[in-house]
């Protein structure tokens, strides 16, 4: 990110291995780290504090401290600082936090807006509701708390900008239409051969040969009853799914949407017999 | 990075079968669903950073929030904006440590003052009511609800928040024109003064002076008999924690 003085402290940990993927992490992200005593106790350190949230995600999750754990026990931790610079009454580390935070979300802002003087207003309207709302912050997940109420901005304008447009068009399209959608649900190819046997292998797992064959029958789109079955049996993540996909999250929530739907045109009963079977069965 | 390709429960034993049944429930459970309120929408929605932050870290999130994966897969717009929250978490991931084409704003003036001056006020405004009424209601909500206007304008002393606040003795907004007063003489030191200059005036033993001109200055808008009130509950405050009215100041 942007200021060189943001605060954070630099104390060496015992793991040196974990010390400097730590260090590699934040070099990539351009955090910097500057002593900062208004945060900081003695012997309280940064790298100290990842080391302790890597801890207890582990345990809790009984993994390895792989690179997403610990990218994300970096963000954690730096969304911590920032939400306590940010709740403290210090306005010098206030408008340090406000310009890590801004520059957090301004790439995301040039791309929702063509204009950068629309961007700008939307980005420092979140930063404003952020700082009125700090209280209701959970502080590790102060950046997602901040993306959710940017998005809320570009979505309340480009809302009004529809809204706008309808008064000078002589005729608008429907919202419920999804022009590209008709040749995007007919696509049933997977982008990516390896996932493919992935998923052809946990479904192999499932054992479940009339579930998705009723699927299959309802659906007659694999993608769609992949998605069904990885989602709601095997328990992957819309965002897991995704990536395997290479498909937007949104997207596969949309899809799983129109999947249920189409059940519940299609053959609900069959399903909920299918379903109560299941649950009746012992394993 | 080394993004694991291989979806973590493919690595389970082929001759141990996942069990269907909490699966099963689920999608029960979602083609049965009643059409979700509004409330519940809401209360669902304030955990998505929190979800999505699990989610990132590749906690399953079903097992985590188990309630809100249950709305999510009977909320179609719920389950699309987490979702469009997620694409942009992961966008901005991805793109960490880029730097973008054009400069990233900076905070108007205005704002960076607020930043300064508001939990002060908090403090203050709440000192001011106790001296000045009888009953009074919860400062930080009143102050959050007048603030929410920054983000269009900053605020300031106009000919309309004088009449307000000369309008608000003995009428429903009494206690609002007594923080809005506090606030307007907060702003005025942090504007007016540097950091420098306040500490200087601290070590003369004056900073006394400036702290009730700035309540005098902003009293005379508010009715005869809040004045003296004010003007006291604002500067015995000030001059309670010296050092936190050094901090209004302005860095140069």
């Amino acid at each position: 990110m942007t200021n060189p003085i943001f605060p954070m402290d630099i104390a060496p940990l015992d793991d040196a291995e974990l010390w400097q993927r730590i260090a590699r992490e934040l070099a990539r992200r351009g955090w910097r780290l500057a002593a900062e005593p208004a945060i900081f106790a003695a012997g309280d350190s940064f790298h100290a504090r990842v080391q302790q949230r890597l801890t207890e995600w582990r345990q809790a999750q009984r993994r390895g401290p792989d690179d997403k754990l610990v990218e994300q026990a970096i963000v954690h931790e730096y969304c911590r600082l920032l939400h306590a610079a940010f709740s403290q009454g210090d306005g010098r580390l206030q408008a340090i936090a406000v310009d890590e935070t801004i520059a957090y979300g301004w790439p995301l802002a040039l791309k929702h807006y063509p204009d950068r003087k629309l961007a700008e207003a939307a980005i420092l309207r979140a930063v404003h509701k952020v700082w009125l709302n700090i209280h209701k912050v959970q502080p590790g997940s102060y950046l997602a708390y901040f993306t959710v109420t940017l998005l809320n901005e570009f979505n309340q304008d480009h809302r009004k900008q529809k809204r706008d447009d309808a008064h000078t068009q002589f005729e608008s399209l429907p919202d419920d239409v999804d022009y590209d959608d008709e040749a995007i649900s007919q696509a049933t190819e997977w982008r990516d051969p390896a996932a493919e046997e992935d998923f052809a292998e946990l479904l192999n797992q499932l054992s479940a040969p009339s579930l998705q064959q009723l699927l299959r029958d309802c659906l007659k789109n694999p993608r769609r009853e992949h998605i069904i079955l990885l989602h709601f049996f095997v328990g992957l993540n819309a965002s897991e799914i995704a990536q395997h996909l290479r498909v937007a999250v949104a997207r596969i929530h949309n899809e799983k949407f129109r999947a249920l739907n189409r059940i519940k045109e299609c053959c609900a009963e069959e399903m909920r017999r299918e379903l109560t079977l299941r649950l009746s069965l012992s394993y | 990075m080394s993004e694991t390709s291989t979806p973590p429960n493919a690595s389970q034993p082929a001759d141990r079968a996942p069990n269907l049944k909490p699966g099963a429930n689920r999608l029960l459970t979602a083609l049965d669903a009643a059409p979700p309120d509004r409330r519940t929408c809401n209360r669902i929605r304030a955990a998505f950073p929190d979800m999505a932050e699990a989610e990132l870290r590749g906690e399953r999130t079903a097992q985590l929030f188990p309630t809100e994966t249950a709305h999510l897969d009977a909320c179609e717009a719920c389950a699309l904006e987490y979702g469009e929250l997620l694409d942009a978490l992961l966008e901005l991931e991805s793109i960490a440590g880029v730097t973008p084409d054009a400069p990233a704003p900076t905070l108007p003036a205005h704002m960076l003052t607020a930043l300064r001056i508001r939990r002060w006020v908090e403090t203050t405004a709440q000192r001011v009511l106790q001296k000045t009424l009888q009953n009074y209601g919860d400062v930080e909500t009143q102050l959050a609800s007048w603030l929410e206007e920054l983000a269009t304008a900053p605020l300031s002393m106009t000919p309309q928040t004088q009449q307000q606040m000369a309008l608000g003795y003995g009428g429903e907004n009494t206690e609002m024109s007594l923080i809005q007063a506090t606030w307007f003489a907060a702003q005025f030191l942090a504007e007016q003064y540097t950091v420098e200059d306040l500490r200087a005036l601290q070590v003369r033993g004056a900073l006394a002076a400036p702290v009730r001109a700035a309540a005098e200055q902003v009293a005379r808008h508010l009715p005869k008999r809040q004045r003296a009130a004010f003007i006291d509950a604002f500067v015995a405050q000030a001059m309670a924690d010296p050092a936190a009215v050094i901090e209004l100041g302005r860095a140069q």
